[in-house]
């Protein structure tokens, strides 16, 4: 449970040991790590990272650091990263070793990060202030707001690039989900009539479904590409959904945590819904990811108190770290090919 | 004795400057650098190692060995982000060709190192990219592995200078967002006044040097004896009724020469980067001869979401005489957390010389207005630097449920809050400092402090509470009822109503404008309002003591002698000292024959 710093060039062989160690690498990002706010000493914050075989969290880049959540360009092997953060976008080109804010005073509390998956140069972000592309890498940044036309519909809470087609991009807002099918130059509206849309996945087998969480809705599914959706509320006993994850293993099953929810499992497809917190102290869950290689093993971040970990696939749940973290992205990365 | 001799020079030149014999611009100046001096004074001789002494020793060139070695010292385990960003760049520019090679490498190691937030307020970012900006220049030419943030000094400089420029043609345009703060006027007077005397890049340091004036000027124009009147963007409680305690205060000693010495460590930074003000803004912060009406234009705080436009316009209402300040927003929720929608402050040199109104209101759609962080999860976080957010006694805050209709000074206020929403209730505080406060049968409280009178008429029932005010005292918590020196406490009285749809007429007037008290009384007794309070049906109809009739429907139906007012024809600065359109980027400044043209189109200031 210890939470290391190293010289750069112990990071990048730590780094790629992590990445040897284990089947897959744990990322976590938090905004705090106690109730700071700007100008008070901070505790060490950002991107915390682990390999699932490892019990110890590491740290990577600034300590002080508000990071919503990072992704990594996988066809470099770990090498390229990159962090949403409350300052702009910070890229790292040698595994986490040295970071870069690569962003302006333009780009503020960017909350959502995503690397083309075959084309380095390109990576989008997201933000309350809009959508972003770097056509460079990550070097430069350029807002594409066409589409977007009110202040909600800038207010972007997640996205991601369809599995199918990177080109059609989908983000969830204030004001619904939009689509892009021009690589984030252009967005139309689809068809959930709801608002507060918290976060939005795809499916991992079946790309023509999609998941919606929301803030006092409940959730959301759609099975024609976000073109309809359907409420899926069976088993639901709490309204706001900040996160939803898939067992990439088992198309069927996939999690759900919110505001005070604790962690809902479905294993039908999201047609039903089932809650436990065995273990958790906290029950505000704002991230949550299967393990790919092991489908018992869950993780889940908390607003106010780090990561637990659960090895019966949600049944019950164990502290494992980062003591009063605001996690807000959990991110898991195969190490295999 | 040289300092006794510039502290007793700093205070005679204070006292019995306001309202009172204006100097002469020589003798203002002279008076200026004494208060300079005292102000190094307070400080170059403390062992106490914090950035204020070192800067201060460094100034004065008392021990500079000793100075070095407390900045070391103090760059051991740097922390507070922008607020160490400012203390240690001005500690250094001050120091910087006395200071030994190891200080100096101290702080460049620093400035590598340390990686500070940029935080998420105006006032942040001003100090973040103007500080930022100085150092890039400081050590130019470096690469991005020298700096925080791994971009290189010219990526820094560039960037921050992109941004100050952005950030004045916005405040310009469209009006500062954290506006008119009397606990936020210090960061960004630092911010600027540091550009004004240090900035290499000489765009910047005109731009620096014209902000500055551009602040003073604001705080100017609604300045009291030391204290900022009107509507605030922010203001914390404590410093809501102690204007002592206020960031502003030591501003008005040190650069406007106004009332007892106040001072600030923060105050060393604009006085050591040589910032000096024009002579005019000390004439108009200190001339309250004849009375006046000033209006102005600001803009809300980004509104990210919920909204239907990301900084939607402030319209204020100032009306300024000798004895009293009486200023309002014009409603509804304009900032986060520390909103002071309407206040009339007397010049009494009394404890808690204000009174003022509000519906202390909190919820968690205010704070996702104005942050990305999830909402429901979110007061936890506020209330930890903001203990009183979520308290129903709190006297700050701004609401949604809040609208004004400010007329020179007649202020009507209603309120038209939904079932269920916090608070229940609206609160009016009236100081214990008062001189009378009666209960009069017509309706009407009406209280007198000093040559000020003010009546308020409120428009439902409601009851009274005493306060008691330890010193030292958390607001709203304890109600202790004697000092630990057996000195009675402050009692201080609350006015609370429990009706949802409500409001009040406040009419404020001083002796000169209507003479004595009892005549106050006798014509507002005369004068009552006549209301409509049914929820969605909130309105009222008021002829105040100039004969007007002011008509006001919730939220923003306001009628003037059957005329309607329209608010978007606010300029930026309308009064008889500042004049400002709004897009024009330009600011006048007038006081009788004299006449500055502030440019920041061009960067230019003509007189």
């Amino acid at each position: 449970m210890f939470k290391r710093s190293f010289s750069a060039a112990a990071l990048v062989l730590l780094l790629a040991a992590a990445l040897v160690a284990g089947e897959a690498t744990v990322y976590v990002t938090t905004l705090s790590t106690s109730y700071t706010h700007t100008g008070q000493k901070h505790s060490q914050s950002g991107l915390f990272y682990r390999s699932t075989a490892d019990t110890v969290w590491s740290f990577s880049g600034r300590p002080n650091n508000r990071v919503y959540n990072m992704d990594r360009f996988e066809p470099a092997g770990g090498r390229i990263l990159g962090l949403a953060t409350h300052a702009g976008v910070q890229m790292s080109w040698d595994g986490g070793a040295t970071w870069k804010v690569t962003s302006d005073w333009r780009m503020t509390e960017v909350s959502g990060i995503r690397f083309h998956p075959s084309d380095s140069a390109i990576v989008y972000a997201a933000s309350p202030y809009g959508f972003y592309k770097s056509t460079d890498g990550g070097h430069s940044w350029k807002q594409q707001n066409n589409g977007l036309e009110t202040v909600d519909a800038t207010f972007i809470s997640s996205m991601f690039l369809d599995s199918r087609n990177p080109d059609m991009i989908n983000i969830s807002t204030e004001d619904g989900v939009y689509r892009s099918t021009d690589a984030g130059q252009s967005w139309i509206r689809q068809g959930l009539n709801v608002r507060n849309i918290r976060t939005l996945v795809q499916h991992p087998h079946n790309p023509s479904i999609f998941f919606a969480g929301t803030e006092n809705n409940g959730i959301y599914r759609s099975l024609d590409d976000g073109r309809h959706w359907q409420k899926c509320d069976t088993g639901i006993l709490h309204p706001t959904f900040y996160t939803i994850a898939f067992d990439p293993s088992q198309p069927e099953t996939l999690y759900a945590g919110g505001f005070q929810t604790g962690v809902y499992k479905s294993v039908n497809g999201g047609k039903s819904w089932k809650h436990d917190f065995r273990g958790l102290d906290v029950l505000d869950i704002h991230a949550l990811a299967v393990d790919p290689h092991n489908s018992d093993r869950i993780y889940a971040g908390t607003v106010t108190n780090g990561v637990y970990l659960s090895e019966d696939a949600g049944k019950t749940w164990e502290f494992i770290g980062i003591d009063s973290g605001y996690v807000w992205g959990l991110t898991i990365k195969s190490n295999k090919e | 004795m040289k300092r006794l001799f510039s502290f007793v020079f700093a205070f005679l030149f204070s006292t019995g400057a306001f309202s009172a014999q204006l100097m002469d611009e020589t003798t203002y100046r002279t008076a200026f650098q004494e208060r300079v001096q005292w102000a190094i004074a307070q400080l170059d001789t403390s062992t106490r190692a914090n950035f204020n002494v070192i800067a201060a020793r460094y100034a004065s060139g008392n021990d500079i060995a000793l100075a070095d070695s407390m900045l070391i010292e103090v760059l051991r385990e740097p922390s507070g982000d922008m607020f160490w960003m400012f203390p240690c760049i001005g500690t250094y520019l001050t120091g910087k060709d006395k200071m030994s090679a190891e200080a100096k490498a101290a702080v460049r190691y620093a400035w590598k190192t340390y990686a500070p937030s940029r935080g998420d307020t105006e006032n942040h970012w001003a100090m973040y990219y103007a500080t930022l900006f100085l150092a890039a220049e400081q050590w130019p030419d470096l690469p991005g592995s020298e700096w925080y943030n791994g971009r290189s000094s010219d990526e820094n400089r560039i960037e921050s200078r992109e941004y100050l420029f952005a950030w004045a043609k916005l405040t310009t345009t469209r009006g500062q967002g954290e506006f008119d703060s009397p606990d936020y006027l210090a960061e960004y007077m630092i911010a600027v006044a540091l550009l004004a005397g240090h900035a290499q890049d000489p765009e910047v340091k005109q731009l620096g040097t014209m902000l500055a004036d551009y602040f003073l000027a604001d705080f100017a124009v609604e300045h009291l004896n030391q204290q900022y009147g009107g509507g605030h963007s922010r203001i914390y409680e404590r410093n809501l009724m102690d204007y002592k305690t206020s960031t502003s205060t030591p501003y008005a000693y040190f650069y406007f020469g106004a009332g007892d010495p106040v001072f600030s460590g923060w105050i060393l930074y604009p006085l050591l980067a040589g910032y000096e003000m024009p002579y005019i803004l000390y004439l108009i912060a200190n001339d309250r001869d004849q009375p006046y009406l000033h209006k102005e234009r600001k803009r809300v705080r980004h509104n990210i979401r919920y909204g239907p436009e990301l900084n939607p316009p402030v319209y204020k209402t100032t009306s300024m005489t000798r004895d009293y300040v009486f200023g309002s927003l014009h409603g509804g929720l304009l900032q986060p957390i520390q909103q002071l929608t309407w206040s009339v402050r007397f010049n009494t040199g009394q404890p808690h010389p204000i009174i003022f109104g509000l519906h202390p209101y909190w919820s968690i759609r205010e704070i996702g207005t104005f942050f990305p962080e999830e909402v429901k999860p979110s007061m936890a976080g506020i209330t930890a630097s903001k203990a009183t957010y979520n308290n129903p006694d709190k006297w700050t805050g701004g609401s949604y449920y809040e609208y004004t209709f400010q007329q020179k000074n007649t202020l009507l206020v209603l309120y038209d809050i939904p079932v269920g929403t916090t608070s229940n209730h609206i609160d009016g505080f009236f100081p214990a400092s008062l001189d009378e406060r009666l209960i009069d049968k017509s309706g009407w409280i009406l209280c007198k402090a000093g040559d000020t009178y003010v009546g308020w008429y409120p428009l439902q029932p409601g009851e009274w509470s005493v306060e008691y005010e330890l010193r030292n005292q958390i607001w709203n918590q304890g109600t202790g009822t004697t000092e630990s020196d057996g000195t009675l406490p402050l009692r201080n009285y609350r006015l609370r109503s429990w009706k949802l749809q409500n409001g009040y007429v406040v009419e404020v007037r001083c002796k000169d404008e209507i003479g004595s008290f009892d005549k106050f009384c006798q014509a507002l007794r005369k004068r009552i309002p006549q209301a409509q309070l049914q929820p969605g049906q909130v309105s009222v109809s008021y002829q105040n003591l100039d004969g007007e009739r002011l008509e006001f429907a919730f939220p923003d139906q306001r009628k003037l002698n059957g005329k309607i007012i329209d608010y978007s024809r606010f300029k930026l600065f309308d009064g008889p000292f500042l004049q400002a359109d709004v897009d024009s980027q330009m600011l006048t400044v007038e006081y009788k024959d004299l006449k500055r043209i502030y440019n920041f189109k061009t960067l230019t200031v003509t007189e």
